[in-house]
């Protein structure tokens, strides 16, 4: 993920916003915006904990909510929406819960459960021990006919085909 | 039997497409008179486990829809669609087959025949066999379905161009790890679906760069061409290389299933497999295996080779083999076919071990070694060529020392028709035997010939519309040791036949024809003939829907130069010239009528024939080929009641004849036929077949002078389309006996269930004591009777003679992995001659009674399939039709 | 009583040209004989012709029915058996291949072989001619059901 995601500044959008100094937690409702970097996630509503000054973790419900982060400079973005996600900025860590989905290149990922570390770019879905939270994975053939580069196309040549 | 074999060269490829016969395929133009069989029986063989590179779309529709592409998170509020992961149509997950009552009771199918005992244990276990019957559902279509088609008529499993490079890769598991997108690890129940293959296995790791796919744990893996279970595989997809442990497999094509303790697929088209075991039976069903150290399949060139193969039978061993090729494909490959054996009293038990070879794709060769136990080697070879313009067939069997009669022996035969052009075409059919009794002392149990004479002839003939030239040589070589003298038939060398014809459609439509026949009959003891005939004839066919009239009028003059003569003073030329007038007429009436809710048309078809042909003297002409022909219905409306050319009837008589027939317009079923018919004479008949050259047939044909000929019915009805009556009587007015009658009675269920019955009866008050009678009842059938179990047999018993003439009663088993036969037969062999006098009653030559017994065992996917019983069957059992075809 | 000459439902001209695919010549010459009696012709390829007759099996043998007291045959039953489709030019299959099957018996008990060949030739044309008057009438007759 981009490095500078992490220490960038959240700006957060709502129709409502209220801070609770005891639990030192401000919760947003309504059409909730939050931007960090190139991390931008929608959602109904968002609450955000905070430690020692700085969010230690964002929760955001909604249905769905949806999330989205470029990568690398000029990748490919990679988006999410779940019904509930948690976002830990300090460990660049996404968990997307209850009909979560992720798209990244040309992988998709579907499950009840979807942990994302973004930093080292590694995906777990689904419970080893149950099949309660069944993973579905869809990983579509590179094209095989640019043999110099597996790096997603970027804007400037024409999208493959398969585009709708 | 002489059906029409549809082979041509394609143009660009060159190479030879036969369509199967069945197949109403475009046909080329050309196809010759005498198309021998279709080249060889294919052979089938066993598996190429490799996964292949390319396969047909699978079932489901087009692939999933690409995904909407990902839509920037704008700052006004988003329209993005939810992201959702569309549900592709992709296989069920496979369950196990223990859960599933239907499949764990087919894995068993054929303990219910445990009687056998096994000396070695069976070839799988239950559990195999379950997950092998898994395997299998795993197919869009039961590879075992109707195994007993003909084998190469099924639909074949091949993949079609590649494919699966344009698909995504579906995976669904428990839990699953990626790492940036290219390295994932997947685990619990994971299914994956690419394009046709369909993976499960409890773990799985797939690096998408390296295209390496690694499945541990309980591993189904099918696609369009293969299944296949196992306990762990590697699979390099990039390079279709492949290594699988413990894995059992099921091949559809074939189809052939088998276990291999170890999997190693090479390349695209070579695999081997280390101890292997594999049978074409249905899963469940153990009755042959193969066994196997090591086993090596090339796809491309369609060949198998297995090393260190034992074949287990019905659970005990039964061959092994050091080194065993086998074609893997339905491609014409060398291979042995199923060994043929048996015992006649002549020949002693014998046994061959035909051997196939395919020389080129348009010729090919059937070696026959063969072993009498009383008489010792014979070497027989079937060589079949098909070339752009011709195709034939050269059969040779020879027997260096027969031990009984210490001399060699042989046998040969050449069959060739050559179609020059549309118009020109040639035919061979060159028989030669090497003495008269080859047939019935070295001929198996099948092919006992009831005939008298192997005829020989070759013809070249220029054929268009309204122009036939015909030149043809024939001689009948006798091989009934009984036969001599006068009894040997003529040599005709050559014939020489020139039809013109055409039809001028003037105020009356017009037919005006020219036949011309010059032709030399040879022969060693009787007289010799050249015989020229000249037959202009005019006729004027009118004709409406309903109604038709054509009278005719010919001229025969005919001119002989006869030699060899025996008795001396005889005219050395002979000529004839005698008119012929003939008027056929009918009427068509028919009527729509309701039975059983459908309509069918009833139809009522009076015609009368008129002949007159005024009286010639031709005592002075021998008989060549002429003789009477045999009275039934469609004999009363022929010009000549005599065959041949060397006599012409003196005739002033009318044929009266009414047929009402009652037809299924929409299938065509003629529901029933009724015909009769009678001829009134109004003089005698007095030309016969005496004359200055004496004749046996003479007394065969005394001048006729009833007013009347018999009264001829023939009834024949199709019920429907498994009951079918075929019946027909003569009764003789002026006798008031029945001179000639047959029924018969066809019933056909299912495919493989016929049975006739027949009864033939003939009084022929000419020849004493009744020697050409026939009071004869002839039963035939084919029916399974249990498990894929048939009886079959032929029992035709001569009331006359009260014995039985021929007969055969055998058993057949057929299934999907082999093929089991056995035929007892008797029959008349009149070798040993009582005595000859009267040459014209055959019953003083007694036939005693010989027996013989006929095997044949196939194990399909083993050995070639051997057609010899079919042809056998097809030909005594009227209704049998060859599996499959 | 009901009974009328058959009605003009005579072979239509668009059937009376019959392109005969993969017949066997002696099958295509009675075929050309026939047809002259209809003023309907062969021709020389399918897009001439109103109907395309394919031929995909035509089987014709013998098998003996009885046998004299010496064992050699003395009656013989000539089979033909006619697989085919009839396709009409648009296309449209006319008849799913129900076969043809004739049967006729003769006696032949080998004493006079030559004659008995020549009377064999002559059967056969005849089953031929029966064989061929058959397919024209499931013509006509599928025609006549057509019209109604």
């Amino acid at each position: 993920a981009l490095e500078s995601d992490a220490a960038q500044p959240i700006a957060i959008d709502s129709n409502t916003a209220t801070y609770d100094e005891a639990s030192k937690t401000s919760t947003y409702t309504g059409n909730v915006i939050s931007v960090q970097g190139s991390i931008r996630v929608n959602s109904d509503k968002l609450v955000a904990y905070q430690k020692n000054g700085e969010i230690d973790k964002l929760v955001f419900t909604g249905n769905p909510a949806k999330f989205k982060q470029t990568p690398s400079a000029g990748g490919e973005d990679i988006l999410g929406n779940a019904m509930i996600g948690e976002y830990y900025p300090k460990k660049n860590l996404l968990v997307l819960q209850n009909q979560a989905v992720v798209v990244n290149g040309n992988a998709t990922y579907a499950s009840n459960l979807i942990e994302y570390d973004i930093k080292s770019s590694l995906v777990k879905a689904g419970e080893k021990s149950s099949d309660t939270k069944r993973v579905h994975v869809i990983l579509k053939p590179k094209p095989k006919d640019k043999p110099e580069s597996d790096k997603p196309e970027t804007e400037t040549n024409p999208p493959p085909t398969d585009k709708p | 039997d002489t059906s029409v074999w549809a082979c041509q060269q394609d143009k660009d490829t060159n190479e030879w497409v036969c369509l199967d016969d069945a197949s109403p395929a475009a046909i080329p133009e050309a196809a010759a008179s005498t198309p021998p069989k279709p080249i060889a029986p294919l052979t089938v063989a066993p598996p190429a486990v490799a996964p292949p590179l390319s396969l047909p779309p699978p079932v489901a529709p087009a692939v999933a829809a690409p995904l909407p592409a990902p839509v920037a998170v704008a700052v006004p509020p988003p329209t993005a669609r939810v992201l959702k992961v569309p549900e592709p149509v992709v296989r069920p997950a496979i369950k196990p087959c223990a859960s599933d009552p239907q499949c764990s009771a087919d894995s068993r199918e054929d303990d219910v025949q445990g009687w056998h005992i096994r000396l070695l244990d069976p070839a799988f276990s239950v559990q195999q066999e379950q997950v092998l019957h898994t395997l299998a559902a795993q197919f869009p279509r039961d590879p075992w379905a109707n195994c007993m088609a003909a084998v190469g008529t099924q639909k074949n499993f091949t993949p079609v161009e590649r494919l699966r490079e344009r698909f995504p890769m579906d995976v669904k598991a428990n839990y699953s790890e990626i790492l940036d997108n290219e390295i994932g690890n997947y685990s619990g129940e994971v299914e994956m679906n690419r394009a046709d293959q369909h993976a499960q296995s409890h773990a799985a790791n797939y690096d998408s760069v390296s295209e390496t796919l690694d499945l541990h744990g309980d591993v189904y893996y099918s696609d369009d061409e293969l299944a296949l279970h196992s306990d762990s595989a590697n699979i390099k997809l990039a390079t279709d290389q492949a290594k699988l442990r413990d894995t059992l497999f099921v091949y559809p094509a074939t189809p052939l299933r088998g276990y291999a303790e170890a999997v190693y697929r090479d390349d695209k088209s070579l695999s081997h497999y280390q101890n292997v075991t594999y049978t074409s039976c249905r899963p469940g069903n153990q009755d042959w295996a193969i066994h196997a150290s090591e086993l090596k399949l090339n796809k491309f060139k369609g060949k198998g080779s297995a090393k260190h193969a034992w074949l287990e039978f019905k659970g005990a061993p039964v061959f092994y083999s050091p080194y065993l090729s086998f074609p893997i494909d339905n491609r014409r490959l060398s291979g042995f076919l199923a060994p043929v054996f048996g015992n006649t009293q002549t020949g002693g038990f014998h046994l061959s071990t035909p051997y196939y070879w395919n020389l080129a794709p348009n010729y090919d060769v059937i070696l026959k070694p063969k072993y009498f136990s009383k008489r010792g080697y014979m070497l027989g070879s079937d060589f079949r060529y098909l070339t752009e313009t011709s195709r034939g067939k050269v059969l040779l069997e020879y027997m260096p020392n027969d031990e009984v009669l210490s001399r060699a022996r042989y046998q040969g035969s050449i069959k060739n028709s050559t179609q020059f052009s549309p118009n020109i075409s040639a035919n061979l059919d060159l028989n030669y035997v090497s003495d008269k009794n080859y047939f019935a002392e070295l001929g198996n149990a099948l092919n006992f010939p009831n005939f008298s004479f192997v005829k020989s002839q070759a013809d070249i003939n220029y054929i268009r519309e309204g122009v036939a030239l015909t030149a043809r040589a024939e001689n009948y070589q006798t091989i009934d040791p009984t036969l001599s003298g006068s009894q040997i038939p003529y040599r005709r060398l050559p014939q020489i036949n020139l039809n013109l014809a055409h039809s001028f459609n003037a105020v009356v439509p017009l037919d005006v024809q020219l036949e011309n026949e010059s032709v030399y009959f040879q022969h060693d003891s009787l007289v010799n003939g050249q015989r020229f005939n000249f037959k202009p004839s005019v006729s004027f066919p009118m004709q409406t829907a309903s109604a038709y009239l054509t009278p005719k009028v010919s001229l025969q003059h005919t001119d002989y130069v006869l030699t060899n003569q025996a008795t001396a003073g005889l005219s050395k030329e002979v000529s004839r010239t005698v008119p012929i007038m003939s008027a056929d007429t009918g009427l068509f009436l028919e009527k729509n009528f309701q039975f059983a809710d459908k309509t069918l048309v009833h139809t009522l078809e009076p015609r009368l024939f008129y002949l007159y042909i005024p009286k010639v003297n031709q005592n002075q002409i021998p008989l060549f080929d002429t003789s009477v022909y045999d009275f039934w219905y469609s004999s009363m409306f022929r010009e000549n009641r005599f065959s041949g050319s060397d006599r012409i009837q003196d005739a002033n008589q009318v044929t009266t004849a009414l047929t009402t027939r009652v037809v299924d317009p929409a299938t065509g079923l003629e529901r029933l036929k009724l015909s009769i018919g009678e001829i009134f004479y109004f003089r005698n008949r007095d030309v016969t077949l005496c004359g200055d050259y004496p004749s046996v047939l003479c007394a065969v044909s005394p001048v006729e002078t009833q007013s009347s000929s018999p009264l001829v019915t023939e009834m024949s009805s199709q019920f429907n389309r498994h009951v079918a009556i075929d019946s027909g009587i003569q009764w003789d007015p002026h006798s008031n006996k029945i001179v000639r009658g047959k029924a018969t009675i066809h019933l056909t269920g299912e495919p493989g269930e016929v049975i006739n019955l027949g009864y033939l009866y003939r009084l022929n008050p000419l020849i004493p004591n009744r020697s050409n009678d026939i009071t004869q009842s002839d039963m035939s059938f084919h029916w399974p009777i249990y498990s894929n179990w048939s009886m079959v047999g032929r029992w035709q018993y001569s009331w006359l003679y009260n014995s039985t003439q021929d007969g055969f009663i055998g058993l057949e088993k057929e299934n999907c992995c082999w093929r089991f036969r056995i035929i007892g037969r008797q029959y008349l062999n009149s070798i040993n001659v009582i005595n000859n006098t009267d040459v014209l009653s055959n019953n003083t030559v007694e036939g005693t009674a010989t027996t013989g017994i006929f095997f044949q065992i196939e194990l399909k996917g083993l050995t070639g399939v051997g057609e010899q019983l079919d042809d056998f069957f097809v030909k005594s059992i009227y209704g049998y039709r060859k599996p499959g075809k | 009583c009901g009974y009328h000459l058959r009605g003009a439902v005579d072979l239509p001209d668009s059937l009376k040209k019959v392109y005969l695919n993969g017949a066997s010549m002696q099958l295509r010459e009675q075929f050309r004989k026939v047809l002259r009696g209809v003023s309907g012709e062969l021709t020389t390829s399918p897009e001439a012709a109103g109907v395309v007759i394919n031929v995909a099996n035509e089987i014709s043998d013998q098998r003996v029915l009885s046998l004299s007291a010496r064992g050699r045959s003395n009656e013989l039953e000539l089979y033909y058996r006619l697989q085919y489709t009839l396709v009409k030019a648009d296309g449209v299959v006319v008849l799913e291949g129900l076969p043809v099957e004739i049967k006729r018996e003769y006696f032949n008990n080998q004493q006079d072989i030559v004659a008995k060949d020549n009377e064999q030739q002559v059967i056969r044309n005849e089953m031929l001619q029966q064989a061929v008057r058959i397919m024209l009438d499931r013509i006509r007759l599928s025609l006549a059901t057509d019209k109604k």
